[in-house]
């Protein structure tokens, strides 16, 4: 496919820009810029379905009188407790308003799912929306479990599971799932998982993938044949896209979880890990921490990556890549909407994440958010029916089809939902989702009801003495200028200390 | 002729707002008692007593009531956690109600803790930068402002400002302006010929300092306005009669000025030294500028005692920082009290 093609914008004949798997050479082939993702239909109906979230949260608010779950429809609900009873549900996407189509289509699902769930009646879901920022960084969730006050719903990454699960906060949801449970991707589901019993839902997945400028790669004179395959070629690519104020390529180097993640896959496609097979020891100091750490180390020593970010950080592709900031960056795949709604004229492609050589996969990581349910709250029972109502149930498909498709542009984490948007050709109508699944994760379209992801790895959860140490190995090597196999031997030292008297979950994925 | 008793009387109970006519209405005037219970010596005196003590009470309670609000304030959101953090730092606490009583192990752990020891080294470097450093332009710039300066009145605003705004603001600015090639610090010094300035806010080995820099960038000016209070302080026939002995320039600030400003450079030392450990921008600025990175080379030490509480769970070990934290904290300060009896110097 040529460049040519990716300028002419959103007018690409559906399902020519992926090539699953063909021979090889469709996972490598890379996904072609393109200008508009959504449809204006689209935009609109999301429009109008903003309008009828509120409207619908205003009948919400005066629902709360309604009776219990006598009625049509209840008893498979929310029947625990009565309508008076409310269930507190913290997360950072709804009510909110403004923000562009993302934000307010997130909201919108978020306001209809709830006003589904009261309407049946029973104890009922009040949204509480926290700003991200303070979700992902902030004090205000852990003060509130401090407090002895937490809301007896909430979401939760990967990165923040064993704090609560160790914290012994978190509700056992296995029941409220019963088989719903088989219809999840191992992937998804494990990094919830502690003894067989599963502590939180998730209600997506979030590949990483490489984002590159369309228009950086034709003033260097590249073309699509030079997408890297291997971080030799990556780090040559971004030699030759690094000019006087743009970098060739973009890694995190902010301190905090999020870099952590970024950098996993490396590790993986290396032959790394950051713990053993038990979860409960350190793996760390091995030639391929040192390996993945001297990628990055490479990439600053050589110029080509820079030191600072913009923005929000190395996530905020909207600030870091138009701008010519970066001609190459990481991110996950939904990244691709951020950029069409912050900066719809900027051309990007985007291709798997380069692997050490061609024999490796290029695995990647999956971030996601899970539905969780304080074990103390008074209605534990039915916040938990909730979340498996909303995120597992045989009606939840649709909803996930479209949370996944029209509001996150996050995967779908249940086989059942993939099958049901492959069967009503929306990874046809959808390059970028289309390239998640198919090229980044490795799914294969003719078997959607395999449990497995090929190349997509869950986000694994670790205690915080271990993600800091992991940071600071990265950290090291990556701007300190520290040996990579000294960091590694360090960090390993460090993680062994932290899990001598540890007596939680195991760590991982 | 007023007895003493009746001079306090009256101008204790004008404080309360009757200049000429106290509030004895109620019976507790020590006179209209007496009167008019018409008892002998002896309950006369005890009527003198009890009036006196209750007047006493009502100053006593008027003056606690002018103090409750600060007090009340000051104990519920600043004693009573001092006091549940210092409980807290002998326990395990993890932020989800657990705790166990630990002893000194979290005191013990934290002098074994080599990142704790990093941010304080990280710590030291710093207040060591930013007090010198601060104090040295503030009093500059007071001195300039001070001066016949034309427009003088412009340049203490100018001065000032960066006070006046958010730190995470001034953080983010600073951030962009110092971006990697293309931030307007970095065009600047390739402008000047500077051929590969460095990654200011990348680089460990610059992290640090310019931290410092934007640290001081934006207190100078709150420091600047106190130094010139001080320096108006000082009356002007002293310069007068320095100028008279043929004193110059750097004669009258050595020997005239910074003797005199003294008290002031004291306080705003103290002043510095506790912005410098636990003030503000030394966690707004760095959470939003490098969140403790490069490689930790701006993790301070109370960044540490946050990371440790709220990403880490170790409530009770970040308390037993905190406590060791403000116990040097009050040492350092009493110190600078005692060397200098309450910044009074000689001049008292």
């Amino acid at each position: 496919m040529s460049f040519r093609r990716h300028r002419s914008g959103g007018v690409v004949p559906p399902g020519k820009l992926w090539t699953p798997r063909d021979g090889g050479e469709g996972r490598r082939s890379g996904y072609g810029g393109h200008r508009a993702g959504f449809s204006r239909r689209r935009f609109l109906s999301s429009s109008l379905g903003l309008g009828a979230g509120l409207a619908g949260g205003g009948a919400f608010l005066t629902a709360c009188g309604n009776d219990n779950g006598d009625g049509p429809g209840a008893g498979t609900g929310g029947d625990v407790g009565t309508s008076n009873d409310v269930i507190d549900f913290w997360q950072w996407y709804a009510p909110q308003e403004g923000g562009g189509y993302a934000v307010e289509a997130q909201s919108d699902w978020f306001l209809d799912l709830v006003d589904e769930w009261n309407a049946r009646g029973g104890v009922q879901v009040a949204l509480t929306y926290i700003p991200v920022s303070e979700y992902i960084e902030g004090t205000q969730l852990q003060s509130a479990f401090s407090a002895g006050s937490g809301p007896d719903l909430f979401v939760i990454s990967p990165g923040d599971f064993l704090r609560y699960y160790n914290g012994d906060v978190l509700y056992d949801l296995t029941d409220a799932l019963g088989d719903g449970i088989d219809d999840f991707y191992e992937s998804a589901l494990s990094t919830r998982v502690v003894d067989g019993r599963v502590y939180g839902i998730p209600m997506e997945s979030e590949p990483l993938t490489m984002f590159y400028s369309v228009a950086a790669f034709e003033e260097a004179g590249l073309s699509e044949g030079d997408i890297p395959q291997t971080w030799d070629q990556l780090l040559d690519v971004a030699d030759k896209l690094t000019t006087g104020d743009q970098f060739g390529v973009l890694f995190e180097t902010t301190p905090n979880v999020y870099q952590n993640f970024t950098w996993y896959p490396f590790l993986w496609q290396a032959g790394g890990d950051v713990v053993n097979e038990t979860g409960l020891a350190s793996a760390f100091d091995s030639p391929a921490t040192a390996a993945a750490l001297g990628f990055w180390q490479e990439a600053i020593d050589a110029g080509v990556a820079p030191r600072t970010m913009q923005g929000g950080g190395g996530g905020d592709l909207v600030s870091n890549m138009p701008s010519g900031y970066a001609a190459m960056a990481q991110m996950v795949t939904a990244g691709g909407s951020f950029l069409e709604e912050g900066a719809p004229d900027f051309e990007y492609g985007m291709f798997p994440l380069p692997v050490p050589d061609t024999s490796a996969d290029p695995i990647t990581d999956m971030g996601g958010w899970a539905f969780c349910v304080n074990k103390n709250s008074p209605h534990a029972e039915a916040a938990a029916e909730f979340c498996a109502w909303a995120l597992a149930g045989e009606e939840s498909v649709d909803r996930l089809v479209t949370w996944a498709f029209d509001a996150k542009k996050s995967l779908p984490v249940r086989k059942s939902v993939m099958q049901k948007a492959n069967d009503d050709g929306l990874f046809d109508q959808d390059e970028l989702m289309a390239y998640a699944a198919f090229d980044v994760l490795g799914l294969d379209p003719g078997n959607l009801d395999s449990d497995d992801t090929p190349y997509g790895r869950g986000e694994p959860r670790f205690t915080p003495e271990v993600v800091q140490a992991v940071t600071d190995a990265i950290q090291d090597a990556q701007l300190n200028g520290v040996d990579p196999a000294q960091a590694a031997a360090d960090a390993h030292g460090r993680i062994n200390d932290a899990l001598a008297d540890y007596d939680g979950a195991p760590l991982g994925s | 002729m007023p007895r003493t008793s009746d001079l306090m009387t009256m101008t204790s109970t004008r404080d309360s707002g009757t200049p000429t006519r106290p509030a004895y209405e109620d019976g507790d005037n020590p006179r209209g008692g007496t009167e008019r219970h018409g008892g002998g010596p002896m309950s006369r005196l005890s009527g003198r007593l009890t009036g006196r003590m209750s007047l006493r009470r009502r100053e006593a309670l008027a003056g606690y009531a002018f103090v409750a609000p600060s007090a009340i304030g000051v104990g519920v959101f600043v004693l009573v956690p001092m006091l549940m953090a210092f409980v807290l730092s002998f326990t395990s606490a993890d932020g989800f109600g657990r705790m166990d009583f630990v002893g000194l192990e979290n005191y013990r752990r934290m002098f074994d803790d080599p990142q704790f020891m990093d941010s304080m080294r990280v710590t030291l470097l710093y207040v060591g930068a930013f007090v010198p450093g601060l104090y040295v332009l503030a009093l500059v710039m007071a001195l300039l402002v001070n001066g016949n300066l034309p427009g003088r009145a412009f340049f203490r605003a100018a001065f000032f400002a960066p006070y006046t705004v958010s730190l995470v603001v001034v953080g983010l600015v600073w951030r962009y302006m110092l971006a990697d090639r293309v931030g307007v610090v970095d065009s600047w010094l390739r402008a000047l010929g500077v051929e590969n300035p460095p990654s200011f806010l990348g680089d460990p080995d610059w992290a640090l300092w310019t931290v410092v820099f934007v640290s001081i960038w934006f207190f100078v000016g709150f420091y600047m306005i106190i130094l010139l209070g001080g320096l108006q302080d000082i009356p002007g026939d002293l310069f007068e009669a320095a100028r008279l002995d043929g004193a110059g320039y750097l004669r009258t600030l050595f020997s005239v000025v910074l003797p005199l400003l003294r008290p002031t450079t004291f306080f705003a030392l103290v002043l510095a030294t506790i912005a410098g450990l636990a003030g503000l921008q030394a966690f707004d600025l760095i959470f939003v500028m490098t969140e403790g990175g490069p490689a930790n080379s701006t993790s301070l030490g109370i960044f540490y005692i946050y990371q440790q509480a709220f990403r880490g769970n170790q409530f009770g070990y970040a308390s037993a920082m905190a406590v060791w934290y403000a116990l040097a904290l009050m040492v350092l300060t009493g110190i600078a009290f005692w060397l200098t009896k309450g910044g009074r110097f000689e001049r008292d």
